[in-house]
């Protein structure tokens, strides 16, 4: 189990490097700085910024440090100065947590501080979500399989057809417009109410987590139908096992394996899809921080959320295949 | 069995029905599929977009792009819908003209809704073909070659799956949106890139799969032991086989491509607005609702006409991937 723990977490290393290889890589096409948006700056102040968060350094070797120091500190020295450019510093900064400053701020606040800000936000929201997914999905698709065609089957059919299809910031949209124009409910300005868990959470909650009820919904219920037919639940009723039994011992637990395996990727849904929802919700999380980055070029913090974003979602992976070997003894032994 | 020939022997009718011609697995396949009225459906209004689609210069009332002066003064800007009257600003009351009202620019909605069908279609089908092609092409080589290239080529797809995808379109479009390459097709363009750059993975490993289980097939089997060279075992006896799967992940990458082009046009870094009435792609159905949501007081109905436009196609799509699958995999 250790083992396996420390392999996954070691196979993690090379995707985060990838992500971070690939959003530098991207970040350094884009066209414009991100101090040459606002009013005209003059050129020796964009100088000393570049200067200041090592944006005047080589993008990705410094090869004439690396001269410099073969000649006169030796092969060790060099090969550090080679590495002395703005990727090498960064991900030199990023494996000891420091994720840099934030240009948006010029300096004053780091990447780090601003995602310890608004990542509680972000974590209650998903939670809510991820709670209201399976509380709502599971037993919506056990309904459904269970009474098969019947009005049960079809109204979880229709509900989860729909909340599998339909984008969520077109559901989120639809539902803030039916709370101002039917309930004349007004949008929230205040953001002390994001502080700690409040009822203003459920409306983006359940809209974040209406994708992933779906998809539980769905699976669980053709899971559950395949279930049904094996030759150990005719076993079972043939012994004249009560239909209690057979359905709680059985049936559901047999058909949970294939709904865990789709959680790592609901995970990584409701960490993905929670700055499309915070920005229709206006939600102060890191998802909002993200898009505001976006729109200002605040490359640091794209860079930094990225990772901390493919960070979740490989954490999220891993703690999905710990389960399985929980729920399954045939796996823990293989 | 006897009994059942002697009635045949009497009964014209049903000794036809013995006497039926062989169904292929596709044939099957489809008339599974049009028991399922619910995928049906589905076809028929694809269809119908489709129709609407190609013919939108003909079908549009007013051009898509910005009125003149003298266009806008009848126009009016946040006129609402047809239906809806506005009392206290008489000028904002609809009109049969503009059946759904018009927006910020004086732009027609309904015209704009019909020209926005383009974009869910060609963003639905040429990602999808993208995806399968590479998604194909990796899979047939990774289960045929094993070995150290299919470990090399499965250790790389697995990177790929684990990339949180959204923000990766984000990301790629923020960096290529300004550049001529990022503009090419309003940046449909780039869109259909990222957008197969990611999604292939799952493709190839459903493919990959579907070879290493097909590769000890006897039928395979017995092509080697006849000498049917490799390449044709590939192409003529293992790739047919695998197409039934193929064609249910392709069915439903299409709304997934769409979701995409509307969440990032929603974003403000999707397609780019084209006020130029000459060009095919003028606006898509995303841009609409991001409009719509600022515009969700004054004129409502940009942001209803539009979700439920993103709305029914989406289903509509998921609703067919799941009659094929269902129509195509029998043991479901």
């Amino acid at each position: 189990m250790i083992g396996f723990i420390i392999r996954r977490v070691l196979a993690m290393i090379p995707v985060l490097f990838l992500v971070a290889l690939i959003t530098f890589f991207l970040m350094k096409q884009a066209k414009g700085g991100p101090f040459d948006q606002e009013k005209e700056v003059a050129p020796s102040t964009i100088a000393l910024l570049n200067r200041k968060f090592g944006l005047d350094k080589p993008a990705w070797l410094n090869t004439a440090e690396f001269n410099n120091r073969m000649s006169s500190d030796g092969p060790l020295a060099a090969v550090r100065g080679l590495f002395d450019s703005q990727f090498g510093n960064y991900m030199l900064n990023a494996v000891q947590g420091d994720l840099g400053p934030t240009y948006a701020s010029k300096g004053t606040e780091t990447v780090q501080d601003k995602i310890k800000q608004t990542f509680p936000i972000s974590l209650r929201l998903g939670l809510i979500s991820l709670t209201f997914a399976l509380v709502v999905g599971f037993p919506l698709g056990i309904l459904g399989a269970l009474r098969q065609n019947t009005i049960f089957d079809y109204f979880s059919l229709i509900i989860s057809t729909i909340g599998f299809s339909v984008p969520t910031f077109v559901t989120g949209l639809v539902l803030l417009l039916v709370m101002s124009k039917v309930f004349g409910v007004a949008p929230i300005k205040d953001p002390s109410v994001w502080e700690g868990f409040s009822m203003s959470y459920f409306p983006p909650a359940i809209i974040l987590g209406l994708g992933t009820m779906a998809y539980i919904t769905r699976l669980t219920r053709s899971s559950v139908l395949e279930v049904k037919r094996q030759d150990y639940i005719r076993t079972a009723k043939a012994k004249g096992l009560g239909d209690r039994v057979v359905i709680m011992r059985h049936i559901l637990r047999n058909s949970l394996i294939p709904v865990i395996t789709i959680l790592g990727p609901a995970v990584a849904g409701l960490v993905t899809g929670s700055f499309i929802i915070e920005s229709v919700f206006r939600v102060p999380g890191i998802g909002s921080e993200f898009i505001g980055a976006i729109g200002s070029r605040d490359y640091s913090m794209i860079m930094g959320s990225t990772l901390f974003f493919s960070l979740l979602v490989a954490l999220g992976n891993i703690m999905v295949d710990l389960s399985y070997g929980l729920i399954d003894p045939r796996i823990r032994n293989s | 069995m006897a009994t059942a020939s002697n009635v045949a022997g009497t009964n014209p009718a049903q000794a036809q029905e013995f006497t039926r011609p062989v169904r292929s697995l596709w044939s099957d396949a489809w008339l599974r599929l049009r028991r399922n009225r619910l995928a049906m459906a589905s076809i028929v209004y694809l269809f119908l977009l489709a129709l609407v689609a190609i013919f939108a210069p003909v079908i549009a009332p007013h051009s898509p792009g910005r009125p003149t002066t003298t266009e806008l003064r009848e126009r009016g800007v946040y006129r609402q819908a047809a239906w809806v009257v506005d009392e206290k600003t008489p000028k904002r009351s609809g009109i049969w003209k503009f059946p759904l009202g018009t927006d910020s620019a004086g732009g027609d909605v309904l015209s704009r809704l019909i020209y926005g069908t383009r974009v869910s279609m060609v963003v639905g089908f040429i990602p999808m073909i993208f995806t399968l092609t590479i998604g194909i092409t990796i899979g047939l080589i990774s289960g045929f070659a094993g070995g150290k290239l299919d470990s090399l080529l499965m250790r790389f797809t697995d990177i790929i799956f684990s990339l949180p995808d959204i923000l990766f379109f984000i990301i790629v479009q923020t960096a290529f949106s300004q550049t001529a390459f990022g503009k090419t097709f309003n940046g449909l363009l780039l869109i259909f890139l990222s957008f197969s750059a990611v999604n292939w993975a799952s493709v190839a490993r459903l493919v990959r799969g579907q070879v290493l289980s097909l590769k000890e097939k006897e039928f395979v089997e017995a092509a080697e032991a006849v000498g049917v060279r490799r390449g044709s075992i590939l192409f003529r006896h293992i790739l047919p086989n695998t197409l039934a799967p193929i064609i249910v992940a392709g069915a439903f990458i299409v709304p997934s491509a769409i979701v995409t082009e509307a969440t990032l046009s929603f974003l403000g870094i999707g397609i780019q607005p084209d006020t130029n009435p000459n060009n095919p792609f003028p606006t898509s159905w995303g841009q609409m609702i991001l409009e719509g949501k600022s515009a969700i007081d004054s004129q409502p109905w940009i942001l209803i006409a539009s979700a439920i436009a993103i709305a029914s196609i989406t289903i509509a799509f998921v609703a067919l991937g799941d009659g094929l699958r269902d129509a195509l995999d029998p043991r479901q």
